[in-house]
């Protein structure tokens, strides 16, 4: 059975000719396969082999670290060198290799878990992998553009400023904040599709509690994943901010006087703990699938363990202080978080003991996968216990910023890792159809097993290391506890170098694994569906590695027992389709055709690359014009797009016609401002990197919404609790509430700030800043103006269900006008403040806060603003009421302006009324 | 095991307030070696029973003929224990092994329990002594890139200002100067980036936050010449930021600090009246 045929049920639906419109993928061997392909299948591998890309490039960064402290003197690297080096690491590892590697297992094994044939948003997925790709290519380029971030993967304020940041290093660490943003970006619309598909397209008969314990570790860590990576997101563009508006000390948001230091660890942390989570998740859910398979036994409590996890994941949102008992929070918090820490060790004991006894009365095979697993366990039991050392506060004190904290964590997510390891071979098998080289695989185990303890255990011996250091001069030789006997006269050093002699043994030892994974390909070791003993998840119920559509037939549970029902009894509700028997019949009429590959996915993530690097070197005044230039041609490509796609008409032709004044206009500003040609003349090559980004990316988005992708929705699924929303809409409502954190954690961070200056006081700062009057009627006028478009933004849904073209084009009209008169009206107010009475967006506090975050909101409505021109030209076109459509997408885009005009009803009374 | 906890954390909140006679080195050294003995034990046990049960329940059956694993066994009367089946809605162990899973969990409940009263009252006994003991020798630290400034409350006596020339004390001279057996209560902050004020000795340590005031306090118990090191990566010098602290029995450093200018006689009050 060759991969590219398409397995439903024995009917082929060919296209004719020379069709290549996302129909058919093309054969694994080719490359272009893997550019457009969308299938999960496919995108896991990417995310996998990129994933291990990456672990090698932080390891070797690793080494260097162990080379350079091999001894406490002379030393191979620049503290510059090393503080790049010890920042990257730390971001590979935790971004680049851990998280993405296990989504490339979720992306290939949840839909064959929960029984659908893919993720929820194809394309997206695809999507989520290129920006994941493009951003950690970024992170590269960082290197080379005279320094990346020296800060250490935490990016403490305010050294996370250019003030604080050697100017050789300055375009660098913009470019890899940049990096971190666009790999929030993949992760969110990751979280997105996921969560999707797992409430929504799971096979009949499989209840949420149902769902196999790796998919529900995913789910956990998805559902994080959205929270915890808003928060980032407001703190890197607060950053960013900092960076490129706010240059001196005591101005901006981190380097200000209000507390700058202690907002940046209240919002890195509190997406930082859920994000050490976020990064175990999985490799719990590993373990729990591992155990089970080779102990031969269900895993005991498995309810329990479920409730576990999910205590975990909602109580790491309530810990983060922990990582902050040093700073100046006060006692009574300090107590809270102390007791919610040390507390949270205990879902985490009771996983810890489920697996364990699940072993007991088993048939246990000590195989590869379950030596990795076993000692991942070993391992994290350890890190455990040493992370409830650092939670008793009064050890803390003391463990503070040093190895105790590097050893711990290493355990913890370390032990993941090698748990994932345990899952690539455990799954090997079932995505090659080869298996392994057992011997090899064993081999492997005991090196890095030796490794491993090796390199961390030391660390706790010499704990009293500080971080970051590059030598360890001054330190005193350990004791033996309990006793007065000091461990070797060479004091830390032999510690250390054990620790660097193990780095080796335990990167080395993945060699093993990539020699053994490869040459296994070429093997005969031919493996059917289930080459393990007492597998159970749905998985391994089909071929290896599986048939294109995942399942010889509709996955059904409704029976208590997975059984496949023929496609055709179950796909759209035809009666005349043929069965499964192999007759091949023309029956295109009737079967739903399936899309598989988009070029748009690549490509604009590529364009995200590019723009990423070119706002790195943006220089402040040029900052706006390639936002601005690129709005013309967005107008001009959804004509041209348009125009294609849907056949030309009027409006397109005015769409077109329009740009052109549009970018005549904008270039008129911009020589009143700068002047042409001098102005162009004057900007540095990342102004055109910028403008080539955001206009091809723009393009590429018009492009992605006109593309033709047909998604079928699976007809017989369990969607509880979510049987009356679509899967769009699901996805809508999921994207909506990381959105609410993003915004919250902008607010929180203006209150905190405010009240920290005292909040009567505000008005006072603003005015020593340059403030005149800061009038309230214009915030009152634009309120008035998003109450009413959100009413004709509901008009015009109800005209689409209506099918009227005209009431439709129409109230999105009225729509978009309204949203334009809201930021002309915004514009005249930021013109007074800004120029006439010179209350800039770094004059203080009170005035960054505003800018920004009634900034952020104008961004929404921009880029509502800008689905709109895409909606009414295919209004226009009455797209949204033919058959199946009942002007769904209008009420999608709804949603979204709804939930821009709520947020501005929170801005307006807190930046205007009570200013 | 379990007793500990409670009872250790019983004896020390019926102890005397203001606890001159804890330390923070006996406080940490106490605590440290309660959460090592602990610790060691429970996790030697923990992983000891995993290994243990990984091993003897091991099957010692071969991979069956031509494939890569043994043959499935088929249960039959053995209800504690079920074994997974291709395809199956997993329901778990049913009455297996739940009775276990809550006394581990009670059991480990109830020993964090114990750790987090024993700790929080240690805590406290820090706390009070940093913020509120009175006799006390007060110094503001103030962090910069890359080293540390000091500033004897009492007096105004800053870093720069004097010197260190001590016979027999090798330091710099914007060492931290100190007697020995006095609590030294330390208000710390930073000029520019976060630092971290440690002297790892006596097991001080604190955030040095900009805009931002944290404190904390030691006690020495030993004189020499000591180090405050930086703990928290604040650029390419934080390698290399460290300064001296010496430590004097009180009647030397009371000639020392009193050769200084601008020093006073009352400022040293605290080491009269502290009771030992």
């Amino acid at each position: 059975m060759t991969e590219d045929v398409h397995t439903n049920g024995g009917t082929d639906s060919h296209e004719t000719g020379g069709h290549d419109d996302g129909g058919h993928l093309p054969p694994k061997s080719s490359v272009k396969r893997w550019l457009v392909t969308t299938n999960h299948k496919d995108v896991g591998i990417l995310y996998m082999i990129t994933a291990l890309f990456f672990l090698v490039f932080g390891g070797i960064l690793a080494f260097m670290i162990r080379m350079q402290l091999w001894q406490s003197g002379p030393f191979i690297l620049t503290d510059l060198g090393y503080n790049q080096i010890v920042t990257a690491h730390g971001l590979l590892m935790v971004f680049w290799f851990l998280s993405p590697f296990a989504f490339g297992l979720a992306n290939y094994l949840v839909p064959l878990q929960i029984g659908a044939d893919d993720l929820a948003f194809p394309r997206l997925n695809a999507m989520s992998y290129w920006l994941y790709l493009f951003s950690g290519l970024l992170l590269a380029i960082s290197f080379f553009q005279g320094s990346s971030l020296p800060t250490g993967w935490t990016l403490y304020a305010p050294l996370n400023l250019p003030a604080f940041i050697p100017p050789v290093a300055e375009l660098g660490s913009l470019s890899a904040i940049i990096a971190l943003a666009l790999f929030i970006a993949s992760v969110t619309i990751g979280s997105v599709n996921f969560i999707t598909t797992m409430y929504r397209m799971r096979a009949e008969g499989l209840r949420m509690r149902d769902i196999p314990l790796f998919s529900i570790s995913i789910l956990l860590t998805v559902w994080m994943m959205l929270f915890a990576f808003a928060a980032l997101l407001a703190a890197l563009m607060l950053l960013s901010f900092d960076h490129i508006f706010a240059g001196e000390v005591g101005t901006g948001y981190f380097g200000s006087e209000e507390g700058g230091s202690l907002l940046w660890t209240h919002l890195f942390w509190f997406f930082g703990h859920p994000e050490v989570y976020i990064v175990f998740f999985p490799a719990l859910g590993v373990m729990a699938e591992v155990v089970q398979t080779f102990s031969g036994r269900r895993l005991v409590g498995r309810k329990w363990f479920i409730i576990a996890m999910a205590l975990v994941a909602i109580q790491s949102f309530i810990v983060w202080m922990h990582h902050m008992f040093l700073t100046a929070i006060n006692l009574p918090i300090k107590t809270v978080i102390m007791v919610t820490t040390i507390g949270i060790s205990l879902p985490f004991d009771l996983m810890v003991f489920a697996l364990i006894y699940t072993m007991i009365k088993g048939q246990v095979r000590w195989k590869t996968p379950f030596l990795f697993v076993l000692g991942s366990i070993v391992l994290f039991i350890i890190g455990g216990i040493t992370g409830v050392f650092l939670g008793a506060i009064v050890l803390d004190y003391s463990f503070r910023g040093t190895y105790w904290v590097v050893a711990h964590f290493h355990y913890t997510m370390a032990s993941g890792a090698v748990a994932l390891v345990g899952g690539i071979y455990y799954w090997y098998p079932k995505i090659t159809g080869k298996m392994y080289n057992e011997f090899l695989g064993k081999v492997h185990f005991v090196a890095a097993f030796v490794g491993f303890n090796l390199l961390y255990f030391p660390m706790f011996v010499v704990w009293d290391t500080p971080r970051r250091w590059f030598h360890y001069n001054g330190t005193v030789a350990p004791e033996i506890p309990f006793t007065n006997i000091t461990l070797f006269e060479t004091g830390f050093t032999i510690w250390h170098q054990m620790a660097t002699v193990g780095a080796f043994v335990f990167g080395f030892s993945f060699l093993i694994m990539f020699y053994n994974l490869f040459v296994s390909l070429y093997s005969d070791r031919v493996v059917d569906e289930s080459p393990w003993a007492y597998t159970g998840s749905a998985e391994w119920a089909v071929s290896s590695p599986p048939p294109e559509g995942n399942f010889p037939g509709t996955p059904s549970f409704a029976t208590g027992k997975l059984s496949f029902l023929s496609r055709a009894e179950t796909d759209g509700g035809t009666e005349t389709a043929a069965t499964d028997g192999g007759v091949a019949q023309a029956t295109e009429a009737h079967e739903q055709h399936v899309d598989h590959t988009s070029w748009w996915p690549l490509a604009m993530s590529l364009t995200a690359l590019i723009l990423g690097l070119g706002i790195s070197g943006l220089e402040t005044s040029y900052f706006i014009w390639p936002f601005l230039f690129a709005i013309p041609a967005f107008v001009a490509f959804i004509g041209i797009f348009g125009a294609r796609s849907d056949g030309y008409t009027h409006l397109h032709g005015a769409f077109m016609g329009a740009s052109m004044p549009l970018l005549a206009l904008f270039a008129l500003v911009f020589h009143l401002h700068h002047g042409i040609p001098g102005g162009l003349a004057e900007a540095n090559q990342y102004f055109w990197i910028s403008l080539i980004g955001i206009t091809s990316g723009l393009g590429t988005l018009v492009a992605m919404g006109y593309e033709s992708f047909n998604v079928p929705t699976p007809t017989m699924s369990e969607q509880w609790p979510f049987e009356g929303v679509s899967n769009t809409k699901l996805g809508m409502w999921v994207f909506l509430g990381s959105d609410i954190i993003l915004f919250g954690a902008f607010i929180g961070s203006y209150i905190f700030m405010r009240i920290r200056a005292g909040w009567t006081n505000w008005h006072h700062i603003a005015e020593l800043n340059g403030l005149e009057h800061h009038p309230v009627w214009p915030g009152l006028l634009n309120t008035y103006l998003l109450l009413a478009s959100s009413f004709t933004v509901v008009l015009a849904l109800a005209y689409a269900k209506r099918g009227s073209k005209r009431g439709t084009v129409g109230a999105l009209s009225v729509t978009f006008i309204g949203a334009t008169l809201f930021l002309a009206n915004k514009g005249i107010e930021w013109v007074d403040l800004y120029i006439r009475q010179g209350w800039q967006f770094d004059s203080g506090p009170a005035a960054s806060t505003f800018y920004l975050t009634t900034g952020l909101h104008a961004a929404h409505v921009v880029v509502g603003m800008l689905i709109m021109l895409f909606l009414i030209a295919r209004a226009y076109t009455g797209a949204y009421w033919s058959e199946g459509e009942n002007g769904h997408t209008i009420e999608y885009f709804g949603l979204y302006w709804h939930f821009v005009d709520i947020v501005w009803l929170f801005l307006f009374p807190l930046f205007y009324i009570l200013f | 095991m379990l007793g500990t906890g409670i009872t250790l954390s019983s004896a020390l909140r019926h102890a005397p307030v203001a606890q001159v006679d804890q330390t923070q080195v006996n406080v940490f050294d106490s605590l440290y070696d309660v959460f090592v003995a602990l610790g060691t034990l429970v996790g030697v046990l923990v992983i000891t029973y995993t290994v243990y049960n990984a091993y003897k329940y091991r099957s010692s059956d071969g991979d069956a003929e031509g494939r890569y694993d043994v043959e499935e066994e088929d249960l039959e009367g053995d209800y504690d224990v079920a074994r997974p089946q291709r395809g199956e809605i997993p329901t778990g162990q049913g009455k297996g092994g739940g009775k276990k899973l809550f006394m581990s969990f009670g059991l480990s409940a109830f020993l964090v329990l114990g750790l987090i009263i024993y700790s929080y009252s240690l805590l406290l006994a820090v706390e009070d002594t940093s913020q509120n003991h009175e006799d006390a020798l007060e110094i503001q630290v103030t962090g910069y890139q890359f080293g540390w400034d000091y500033e004897y409350t009492a007096s105004g006596l800053e870093s720069g200002d004097y010197d260190v020339n001590i016979d027999g004390v090798e330091a710099s001279d914007d060492a931290l100067v100190v007697p020995r057996g006095e609590v030294v209560q330390l208000n710390v902050t930073s000029r520019d980036v976060m630092h971290n004020y440690g002297i790892p000795e006596f097991r001080a340590k604190t955030d040095a936050m900009p805009g931002d005031y944290t404190q904390t306090w030691f006690q020495p118990e030993k004189t020499g010449v000591f180090r405050a090191n930086c703990y928290e990566l604040c650029g390419q010098g934080h390698s290399n930021m460290h300064g001296d602290v010496v430590v004097l029995e009180p009647d030397e450093f009371r000639e020392w600090y009193l050769s200084q200018d601008g020093t006073s006689e009352s400022d040293l009050e605290f080491i009269e009246s502290d009771s030992q």
